[in-house]
């Protein structure tokens, strides 16, 4: 297994603990009474526009 | 050198099923929710990407299909999103006058002859809560797409 090989596992991984992070709060807090709602949707597509532009970058597309 | 190519694929398989295992113990309950926790994994999947592209780990082809990945991705959340707009507005005393029927039957694969005869009915809540959660379904479906392709590009 090449380096490459290598840290791409490692950030997969890192990415699923992340998210697995996230959810939880998330829906924990849902459970708690505090329902997911569409600005909470708004505020993550927004983050989410910032990220695809920066990968958008990073990838060299126009 | 074979040998230690597969005991890192099989702990990766092996981590994944873990992770798997525990995004099970709580679980979206709502279409909203759904929505939200798939946008939770498309940001991560993104940061990865962008990471990978910033330090020359893809080449074309594969820069190529994660952007066709995330392309897929955006217009299934946005229709989902539409589909539970539109429920919404119905569940809260709208009509179909109060929608925008032109996005609705292009995105969500209904005609307005349909919507038009489920108004009638009564059954208009029902219909638009089903493509809701459908919709929701196929965002699910979308990220997990595109997470195959962010692990065949490893």
């Amino acid at each position: 297994m090449d380096e490459n090989q290598m840290v791409k596992i490692i950030d997969v991984m890192l990415a699923a603990t992340n998210t697995f992070t996230r959810v939880n709060e998330l829906l924990a807090r849902a459970r708690a009474g505090q329902p997911v709602t569409d600005a909470d949707i708004d505020a993550l597509i927004a983050d989410s526009d910032a990220k695809r532009s920066a990968f958008d970058e990073a990838a060299g597309n126009g | 050198m074979k040998r230690a190519i597969n005991f890192y694929r099989q702990f990766f398989v092996a981590m994944c099923m873990v992770f798997a295992l525990q995004a099970c113990v709580t679980t979206p309950e709502t279409p909203r929710e759904a929505v939200a926790v798939a946008e939770i994994g498309y940001q991560e999947a993104l940061d990865t990407a962008t990471r990978w592209a910033n330090e020359g780990r893809l080449d074309d082809g594969e820069k190529r299909q994660l952007t066709e990945a995330f392309d897929a991705y955006e217009g299934a959340r946005n229709t989902a999103r539409t589909a539970i707009t539109a429920h919404d507005v119905i569940k809260n005393g709208g009509t179909l006058a109060d929608l925008d029927l032109a996005t609705i039957t292009r995105l969500l694969g209904v005609s307005q002859q349909d919507l038009e005869a489920a108004e009638a009915a009564g059954q208009l809540v029902q219909l638009l809560a089903g493509k809701a959660d459908s919709n929701a379904s196929a965002v699910s479906l979308a990220l997990i797409n595109l997470r195959t392709i962010l692990a065949e590009v490893e």
